[in-house]
């Protein structure tokens, strides 16, 4: 166990650093530049930035700046903002992000869940194929579109939740929603698939054999064998979520890091680019950790053990 | 002696896009307290539905029970909901079945899976469960019980996991046993050891057993009484002495050729019976043994054969055995 964590934080650490390489190149590969947006700005100003932010330096020491700097847990400063740090911009943007999207992970879930059981347990029945239909919208329907849709019939027509904005928890509510749309659709259809399947393994037989109800074989004895699919995609959704999504941050004008992110690469804002960057990253593969984590929490077939050679 | 179980003219149907599989098709047989009784015929005979209809597990829809009656204590099982199965199933009647690889859960510790039968069926909690446990898997023959409730499935062999379904199968001593090919799926060796074991547990334990099995062997040793199947009907009953020394149906003949004996010269090859079972979507007018059968005669394939007791609870379903075609037959030699 102990070895196996270390092992996959070396991973993390290496793959870490390629991303971060990678993205440095690409960012300078790219024509323009944080300043080129500007309306022409005085030659002595351009170099004075130029100056300021090291951008004149060769393109390896700046590579190498940054990693000595990140490793002293400073993620840079934007270039664009004047004196705001990208530490800020997390401080700031993070735990709004964090809260809509672990609110959409927990609709996305119970729902989720839900249908799929309701689905594997009437297979082929009416309750089943309005859970496909439910299913087929949700995929099909961008969290755009969801968004203007629940925001007009919800906030505006019937007026039951705030519009736009952020502060109370009735602001979480749409936005949620709209971000949880498509982890639900994807949710409801594994859970359905695994549900069907396992309920016709013979062990589930053996729980019927022993004169268990039907409400404990699906749920004790079918669930936690149906869901591990479930828990696999929970690391990927849950730091895309966290992160935030910057479409439904714009259209309800929530003050989150997805936004600041995708406004960063608009911008050119070097800083704010690979500070973001490395951010989801490491989030990213920190969830994917603890994905794996719980895995041996379900199934204890799955020793965490290093891989031999 | 009491009868615990009877099942009369039970009838089986499973829906399929082809049309309905008549799987068990008007099956008779009775089993008394404290006997041990065989159902043996080859796959796609019924044996299973049967077994499994008993329990009411076979899945509704597509299969359904047609008609007929199950008498467990005198009492019909066939109209009982699932709800008021459930208190039967693993309480008065445990079953066992083929595949002890797949058959336990594997997110879920033994002790966790013997454990809920106790709590459910008889309230055991905490350390009386536990006490109970451990002296079920003693009695399975399983030694450090204590560390080996705390382990999953993957962590026992296959025979070990039959071990522990058959300690759940007893947990709550039923009155009857049904196990459902319990050796099919082991090792020749594992194979005599959980025979043995079901031999000491039912002579200790004095409960029923139904033993389906394609495997004449396992019968000869266990049971007291065989029932043939073929094609979802009983084509022969008696005691074991009477179906493995004195059988009438020529498919108990074919099913006796086709063991191989110890006794025999090894190069003698086994005999096997030809061709292939029938569709039971379309069961065949008369008997549905005749394309495959030796003796087979124009009869035969007109009309199902009539029962007849050829001793005192032999019963046998073939035409070679009616009297009126024993008088010809007679008849004919003079």
């Amino acid at each position: 166990m102990g070895r196996f964590l270390l092992q996959r934080l070396t991973y993390m650490l290496v793959a870490l650093l390629l991303i971060i390489t990678f993205t440095f190149i690409l960012m300078h590969v790219v024509p323009g530049g944080p300043f080129a947006s500007e309306k022409q700005l005085p030659e002595s100003v351009m170099k004075n930035l130029n100056e300021k932010f090291h951008l004149n330096d060769p393109l390896w020491l700046q590579y190498v700046k940054y990693l000595q700097q990140l490793l002293k847990g400073d993620l840079g400063v934007s270039f664009k903002y004047e004196g705001r740090t990208v530490n800020d911009f997390i401080k700031n943007g993070f735990p709004v992000s964090a809260t809509l999207g672990a609110v959409s992970v927990m609709i996305a879930l119970i729902f989720g869940i839900s249908l799929g059981i309701i689905s594997a347990l009437n297979q082929n029945k009416w309750q089943d194929y309005i859970a496909t239909i439910f299913a087929t919208i949700g995929f099909s329907v961008p969290s755009f579109i969801m968004a203007s849709l629940l925001m007009y019939f919800f906030a505006y027509k019937i007026k039951l939740f705030p519009t736009a904005m952020w502060g109370t928890p009735a602001h979480v509510v749409l936005p949620a929603i709209a971000l949880a749309t498509l982890p639900t659709a994807f949710i409801s259809r594994i859970v359905r698939s695994n549900m069907i399947e396992v309920l016709q393994q013979d062990y589930i037989k053996t729980a019927r054999a022993k004169g268990m109800s039907e409400r404990v074989v699906i749920y004790k004895h079918a669930l936690k064998n149906a869901i591990l699919p479930v828990v696999t995609y929970l690391g990927p959704l849950i730091a895309g979520v966290f992160t935030g999504s910057f479409v439904v941050e714009k259209i309800f004008a929530i003050p989150g890091i997805g936004r600041d992110f995708v406004i960063s690469i608009v911008n050119r804002d070097y800083g704010l680019i690979l500070g973001l960057t490395v951010f989801y990253a490491a989030f990213l593969m920190l969830m994917n950790l603890l994905v794996d984590l719980s895995y041996a929490l379900i199934d204890p077939r799955i020793k965490l053990t290093r891989k031999e050679g | 002696m009491a009868n615990i179980l009877e099942v009369k003219d039970l009838r089986v149907n499973f829906k399929t896009f082809a049309g309905d599989v008549q799987a068990v098709r008007g099956v008779t047989f009775s089993v008394k307290k404290g006997e041990v009784v065989a159902i043996v015929g080859e796959s796609g005979c019924g044996k299973s539905v049967t077994a499994h209809t008993i329990m009411k597990l076979i899945p509704t829809p597509p299969g359904k029970i047609v008609s007929g009656q199950i008498l467990f204590n005198g009492e019909d099982l066939v109209p009982k909901t699932q709800e008021q199965m459930a208190k039967i199933r693993g309480k008065e009647i445990g079953m066992v079945f083929q595949d002890p690889m797949t058959s336990l859960n594997p997110t879920l510790t033994i002790g966790t899976q013997i454990g809920e039968v106790l709590r459910v069926h008889q309230g055991l909690k905490g350390e009386a469960a536990r006490d109970r446990m451990i002296e079920l898997l003693k009695m399975v023959g399983i030694n450090q019980p204590e560390k080996r409730l705390k382990q999953y499935p993957h962590e026992f062999s296959g025979g070990m996991r039959q071990r522990v379904l058959i300690a759940i199968a007893l947990a709550c001593n039923p009155q009857l046993l049904i196990a459902d090919e319990p050796t099919t799926a082991l090792d020749v060796t594992i194979q005599a050891q959980i025979l043995e074991l079901l031999k000491e547990l039912q002579n200790k334990l004095h409960m029923s057993v139904i033993i389906i099995t394609h495997d004449l062997g396992v019968v000869a040793g266990f049971s007291e009484r065989v029932v043939v199947m073929y094609a979802g009907k009983v084509v022969e009953e008696g005691t074991t002495e009477e179906i493995f020394y004195n059988a009438k149906h020529p498919y108990t003949w074919g099913l006796l050729k086709s063991v191989p004996r110890l006794d025999q010269d090894r190069s003698t090859p086994l005999i096997p019976i030809t061709g292939r079972p029938p569709d039971l979507i379309n069961p065949p007018k008369g008997c549905a043994f005749w394309p495959r059968c030796e003796h087979a005669m124009k009869i035969c394939a007109m009309y199902e054969p009539p029962e007849t007791e050829v001793t005192p609870g032999h019963r046998v379903s073939c035409w070679l055995n009616a009297e009126e075609v024993k008088k010809l037959k007679t008849k004919a030699v003079d």
